[in-house]
């Protein structure tokens, strides 16, 4: 792509081996935002001065600043960033002031030396799984999903070595599936989301997205931890994360696969994928047994009658001050959530205390140190589509993505999402591991052991943005 | 909950709702208010049959 390392590891090497200066990997990012932006359209804001000048503070230095030293991230824009404007995808936010501070997680990036090239799209109020303009880079006709889809078009198309991203239900997961990349939901409170725009105050997480399960790793270290500013971070225990080589086994390890709603209409080629990832870590000594968790039946409607409301309680001034300024399809949705009885949100939080209640029993009756699922049902959507078909009554594509990737936003458990294989289309197909809470160290030990058993080409150029046959990855 | 329903509870609440512009999200509270009522009276009717689609 750039020519220059694409993992956050690799990068940072060079940087302390004094193989490369951190205005060299900056002034790389920015001249890959000139090559693809006018094919991708990530970014709402590039921020060049101001990258190069944090690149040159970070040269002038005499020793490393933290983990991500050097390395050029993007910010989804609904995170607050210093001297920025936070417009969240909206036209409702239009005359949005620049940020007085950054938000938690960008100011501990920055703290980690992370430099931040600019702001991402998001799908209107990080509320959908579009993302326009965004395209994708595998496929400039697809949608890099959503809502954090620009940060995901950013990270798979070379820009930048991580991104932020937010997670209602499945808003970093899903454009990590979409786009090839590792999307890592955290634990509800591990980390911050002071300065980060709400969509559902109990449902809102944020995360990294990432080429490997190791940068994303390097950047959750930097993100998590207590902050007063958030008090659901707050008395969470250490992360404990340990970034040792996979050792090529996971002997002793019970995975466990719930049917249901994860496997109720499956794009073949989703199917293939989960199956793969399966035999995979069978091979690696892992044992993988079936599970049916009832509960989760009722994970669309649950995330919706709670996400609705909140939403709205949260936009409740700017759906009465000005409604024309919010698209049609999240004003519909908050609409929604106006009028939807207190009592339908209510007992909405009971089911959900059932669904949370009913993973946990399967996670220490059965034993399971994680869960594995298909990311979402299907490879990337055409930018205009609205439908799969693939199940028996057909369904959104919104309903069809949050099906899979919202069981583990009511649960509040981690889920990293990490790609398994190229479809004969060419599309990145996905699965997602998810774990106990706050096991976020095990979770991503056996995401990294699987990870290199699989053929996954982290490091090819993705096929819409392929100029060249050298760019080709083996066997396509 | 019918688009006129819609229109009387959005004026309750001070929320402008344009006529155009009911339908569809009557639609989605209807269908989570069903459901709802479904697992209320799941003691009555174990197997509730709403199955709930968040756009019509």
């Amino acid at each position: 792509m750039s020519g220059l390392p694409v993992t956050i590891r690799e990068t940072t090497a060079a940087l302390a081996d004094g193989e490369l200066s951190a205005a060299e990997v900056v002034d790389a990012a920015l001249q890959r935002v000139d090559e693809t932006e006018p094919l991708i359209a990530a970014y709402t804001d590039v921020d060049a001065d101001g990258a190069l000048a944090a690149a040159a503070d970070l040269d002038a230095e005499t020793g490393s600043r933290g983990p991500l030293h050097g390395v050029p991230v993007a910010v989804k824009d609904i995170f607050d960033v210093a001297g920025m404007p936070t417009r969240c995808g909206s036209e409702a936010y239009r005359d949005a002031t620049p940020a007085a501070t950054d938000s938690t997680v960008v100011g501990r990036l920055r703290a980690a030396g992370a430099v931040v090239i600019g702001k991402t799209h998001t799908h209107e109020l990080a509320c959908g799984v579009y993302t326009p303009p965004t395209r994708n880079p595998w496929d400039l006709s697809r949608s890099a999903g959503g809502s954090s889809g620009g940060s995901g078009a950013a990270v798979a198309a070379g820009t930048v070595l991580g991104a932020t991203g937010s997670d209602t239900g499945g808003s970093i997961r899903i454009p990590a599936a979409l786009c090839g990349l590792v999307g890592l939901k955290p634990t509800f409170g591990r980390v911050s989301r002071a300065g980060v725009a709400v969509l559902s105050w109990s449902m809102d997480h944020a995360g990294p997205l990432a080429r490997t399960v190791e940068d994303a790793a390097l950047l959750l270290g930097a993100m998590a931890g207590p902050d007063p500013l958030d008090p659901s971070t707050l008395g969470q225990p250490p992360l404990g994360l340990s970034l040792k080589a996979p050792r090529g086994t996971l002997g002793g390890v019970r995975v466990g696969v719930p049917r249901e709603p994860f496997l109720e209409g499956l794009q073949p080629e989703t199917a293939a994928a989960l199956d793969v990832a399966r035999d995979a870590l069978g091979e690696l000594g892992a044992e993988v047994v079936d599970v049916s968790i009832p509960a989760l039946e009722q994970t669309l409607p649950t995330s919706f009658a709670i996400i609705l409301p909140e939403a709205a309680s949260y936009h409740e001034a700017r759906l009465r001050a000005a409604p024309e300024l919010i698209g049609d399809q999240v004003r519909t949705l908050l609409e929604a959530g106006m009028l939807l009885p207190a009592a339908v949100y209510l007992r909405a939080q009971r089911v959900r205390a059932e669904i949370t209640a009913a993973v946990a029993e399967a996670l220490d009756g059965e034993r399971f140190d994680a869960l594995l699922a298909p990311t979402v049902p299907a490879t990337a959507q055409l930018v205009e589509q609205e439908r799969f078909e693939f199940s028996p009554e057909g369904e959104t594509v919104g309903d069809a993505f949050v099906r899979t990737t919202a069981p583990f936003n009511l649960t509040g458990l981690p889920s990293i999402a990490m790609p398994v294989s190229l479809t004969a289309a060419g599309l990145p197909t996905s699965v997602q591991l998810a774990a106990r809470p706050f096991a976020e160290a095990q979770l991503i030990a056996i995401a990294r052991e699987l990870e290199a058993v699989l053929s996954w080409p982290a490091k090819v150029e993705p096929a819409g943005l392929r100029r060249s046959p050298a760019d080709t990855p083996a066997g396509n | 909950m019918t688009a006129e329903e819609a229109a009387v509870i959005a004026e309750s609440l001070g929320l402008s709702l344009p006529p155009e512009r009911r339908g569809p999200a009557a639609e989605i509270v209807t269908g989570l208010t069903e459901w709802s009522r479904a697992l209320a009276a799941e003691a009555e009717a174990p197997e509730p049959a709403v199955r709930f689609r968040s756009t019509p």
